[in-house]
């Protein structure tokens, strides 16, 4: 089990890499000019003189694969550069809008969880039943909607109209409501999917006609056995919409003022803030792979047949 | 054993849940005093805007957002309206005859906000810092051509400049970087470019809470030395949406929507419409302007220009575009600036025939069977770039595109990044351009120095000008006045020049727009283009 999951963060080694580089040449071939978008976002009229000083403190005007390897021995520091416009590490103005932002994902997630789980599981269990006609509703609503859009829907109605929760902002428990909601919706839909499908195919399996004949009563083999399977894809969907999550969080914090640093990314653009911009890139692929890394383990720990597979394959 | 297995799972997943709740909670409970203080107090007026505040340093830029700035911070002169340039914390000011030569009274009665008064120590000290950083600040003309500061006494202060510069009074009302800052206020190492310790001026409001990317609350001056705001407190909501402020508006959580492009066109017109809200409308701030490239050669042909001018219906595109937003501009910079109000210039009204007529004649004719004019072989083609990011520019260009092909004219539409925009104007590389000029206190001296000035791209794009050498010695020569007739003589012939010759097509007078709720009054427009919108304002409870 230990050389799995090793075996897993090495692989995670050349894929940041090649993030990095993705990164790094895309915003190299962006139009925008480094040191001339610091001066603007300073508000500076800029002389040729101070561009090119500008670009030389930046290491512009050195050869791509040289600023390449400076910027990423800084980025294994952690170091992601200033902000050109609030002057501070980048890091630092991530790190500290980050708790929000988390706050955000972590209540997306429980929502998501607690919505599509009973939903998903009694639309296989009930194959064209209501409660499956339903699902089969929310999915394709969760996944047409466009989240800004359902954002003021959701704003509209139970803000405006019934003054159930805050139109915007951050604070108590029914500040996180409709953001939440607005952000797990494709969730929702994604999972139900994914669960009603999971827990038809299980109920195919020998197991289950096994139990029955044993005479076990169909309770104990819907909630015990057949759930407890079928839910193992919807793990890897959880990890592989993590990363998902974080991103999808920046129309979602737009819409609500939410301050995480979503939020603070599409400023970042606007103000053609480029190690903002870069560094939140970085992240966001970090978190990506981090989270498909967290998420093989666990189910690794709940099928130990993978972390045996890659055994008998040595 | 499944059962065991199944046990320590359950408890597993539960620790999870219950961890999650209860960072959830912990990261919720924290805020909650500082919402429920603000709804308790109602002489407040809730505001909306896009950015947090930023960290209130009257002497740097972005993030600082302008009108909060104000809300803190003086200076020594007023603009107001019609450019009136009135005094403020300077109570009086002398010009020396040369022009060189400003001796500032300052008002006795004005203290910061912590208490210690303001003199021309603090004046001096703040100009001080301000020159050490005098990169940063050297687009504001006068800053760079100050030769000496001194204090003359406790309440007189004296500014040298190098050579004559008659804006400096009208420059010095500039919300930024020349306010002041009181001595609590500055860092240790006496730089304000690099911090602040704290936001204290001698401004009519005072920051009381803030929370980043959050709200910010200011609070009245209650030593302030001038008339006191009605309202005892200012909530700032920081709220990055266009539709979401809106709706926070609908609901009633704000008073007062006010700016330029906060809200979308539509949204303030069916806002207006319900009548259940006051919406105004300010006088012109700017002028959107087309500019054309003299450089290219069907444009160098004053005719073409004209042509194209006369070629599309000026009104009813701002109308259609901006809902009635904007105004049909009919000169390049709007008449309520100081200087600008008697522009010797033909208006320009839609007329397609003698559009028709001014390129026939300028040989340009439309050959049988074709759509797009043509001369010695060549058709009639202009490229216009817009920033594609800005929806009335993308409307107005496609407009432009319809109405000049009824004249023959093939127009290409290119939309751009605004940085590439700036940029290939500055480069000359381009045909026409959007522009627009900075607004109040700024013009009309910042306009016409950009027109001459190399490297921003007016001075290139006019280089056809018959009389372009003699309008650049004139712009030079405006700067240095000392007399006010030669200066407004100066610029009715300078103003009157550019327009008349084309290049500069004024489109529309860009205004700013302002909702709030039936129960705040008093509500007026700043004239300075970048104050906040609150003095006088009230609200009834």
């Amino acid at each position: 089990m230990g050389t799995y999951v090793l075996k897993r963060i090495i692989t995670i080694i050349p894929i940041f890499l090649l993030a990095t580089l993705l990164t790094f040449s895309m915003i190299r071939l962006s139009p925008v000019d480094p040191a001339e978008a610091y001066f603007t976002a300073a508000h500076i009229q800029a002389t040729d003189e101070m561009l090119e000083q500008k670009r030389n403190e930046f290491g512009l005007d050195q050869p791509f694969l040289i600023q390449y390897g400076n910027a990423l021995i800084k980025i294994c520091q952690f170091d992601f550069g200033i902000s050109y416009v609030t002057n501070k590490p980048v890091w630092e103005e991530i790190t500290s809008r980050m708790p929000a932002t988390i706050q955000l994902t972590i209540g997306s997630l429980l929502i998501a969880i607690i919505v599509s789980v009973p939903i998903g599981f009694l639309a296989g269990i009930k194959k064209n039943s209501v409660i499956d006609h339903f699902s089969r509703f929310l999915s394709f609503i969760g996944a047409s909607i466009p989240s800004f859009w359902l954002g003021y829907l959701f704003i509209f109605f139970f803000s405006v109209k019934l003054d159930l929760f805050p139109v915007q902002g951050i604070g108590t428990w029914k500040h996180l409501v409709l953001p939440s909601i607005t952000l797990a919706f494709p969730l929702i839909a994604l999972y139900t999917r994914l669960l009603r499908a999971s827990v038809l195919e299980n109920l195919q399996e020998p197991y289950v006609l096994f139990a029955r004949t044993r005479g076990i009563h169909e309770r104990i083999i819907m909630g015990k056995h057949v759930l407890r399977i079928a839910v193992s894809p919807m793990i890897t969907g959880l990890g592989m919409n993590l990363g998902n999550l974080m991103t999808g969080a920046i129309i979602v914090e737009a819409v609500f003022s939410w301050p995480g640093f979503g939020r603070y990314f599409i400023e970042a653009i606007f103000n053609r803030d480029v190690p903002v911009i870069q560094g939140y890139v970085l992240l966001a692929a970090g978190i990506f792979l981090i989270s498909n890394l967290i998420v093989d383990v666990i189910q690794m720990y709940i099928d130990p047949r993978i972390s045996r597979k890659g055994r008998q394959l040595q | 054993m499944p059962n065991q297995i199944n046990k320590k799972r359950i408890s597993l997943m539960s620790a999870i849940i219950l961890i999650l709740a209860i960072t959830l909670l912990g990261c919720s409970s924290e805020t909650k005093e500082s919402t429920e203080s603000t709804s308790k107090n109602s002489n407040m007026i809730t505001f909306a805007w896009p950015r947090d505040v930023g960290a209130l340093n009257p002497h740097v830029y972005n993030p600082n957002q302008l009108f909060a700035q104000s809300m803190v911070y003086e200076p020594l002169v007023s603009y107001q309206d019609g450019g009136e340039l009135k005094p403020h914390l300077a109570e009086s000011w002398k010009i020396s005859e040369d022009g060189t030569e400003y001796v500032f009274n300052l008002r006795q009665d004005v203290k910061f906000s912590d208490g210690t008064s303001f003199n021309a120590e603090i004046v001096k000290k703040n100009f001080d810092t301000i020159l050490t950083n005098i990169d940063l600040h050297s687009w504001l003309g006068f800053i760079p051509k100050i030769a000496q500061t001194e204090v003359i006494d406790e309440h007189t202060f004296k500014l040298t400049l190098k050579e004559p510069y008659y804006p400096t009074i009208q420059e010095l009302a500039v919300v930024r970087p020349v306010r002041f800052l009181g001595e609590a206020g500055f860092p240790e190492s006496g730089d304000t470019s690099e911090g602040i310790a704290q936001p204290v001026g001698t401004g009519p409001w005072v920051l009381d809470e803030y929370k980043v990317d959050e709200y910010a609350i200011f609070k009245r001056n209650e030593n302030y030395w001038g008339e006191l705001p009605n309202v005892e407190k200012i909530h700032v909501k920081v709220i990055p949406d266009a539709e979401t402020r809106v709706l926070a508006f609908e609901k009633g959580d704000l008073d007062l929507i006010y700016g330029e492009g906060v809200i979308n066109l539509d949204a303030f017109k069916q806002l207006q419409s319900t009548e259940n809200y006051e919406t105004s409308v300010s006088e012109p701030v700017a002028t959107r302007q087309l500019v054309m490239n003299t450089n290219k050669e069907q444009l160098s042909d004053l005719r073409v220009r004209q042509a194209l001018h006369y070629g599309f219906d000026k009104e009813a595109m701002v109308e259609g575009v901006t809902s009635g937003l904007e105004e049909k501009a009919d000169y390049i910079l709007p008449t309520n600036f100081p200087y600008t109000s008697n522009v010797d210039a033909t208006t320009v009204d839609y007329n397609v025939e003698k559009a028709k007529q001014l390129l026939d004649e300028a040989g340009w004719k439309l050959p049988e069977g074709k759509d797009i004019r043509e001369k010695d072989g060549k058709p009639l083609e202009f490229e216009l770039m817009y920033d594609s990011a800005e929806s009335i520019q993308k409307l107005m260009a496609e407009t432009l595109q319809s109405e000049w092909a009824g004249l023959g004219v093939k127009l290409n539409i290119v939309g751009v990044e605004l940085t590439t925009q700036v940029e290939r104007f500055k480069a000359n590389e381009f045909d026409m351009n959007f522009f627009s000029n900075y607004g109040a206190p700024y013009d009309p001296h910042t306009y016409v120095n950009i027109v001459a000035t190399d490297g921003f791209g007016f001075k290139e794009a006019i280089s056809s000008y018959p009389n372009k050498e003699e309008l650049l010695n004139q712009i030079a020569e405006v700067k240095q006045t000392t007399d006010e007739n030669e200066r407004q003589q100066l610029y009715t012939t300078i103003l009157g020049s550019l327009q008349e010759q084309g290049a500069i097509v004024p489109i529309s007078y860009i205004k700013k727009i302002a909702i709030h709720q039936k129960n705040v009054s008093d509500f007026t427009f700043p004239a300075n283009r970048d104050e906040h919108p609150f003095t006088g304002i009230s609200v009834n409870e």
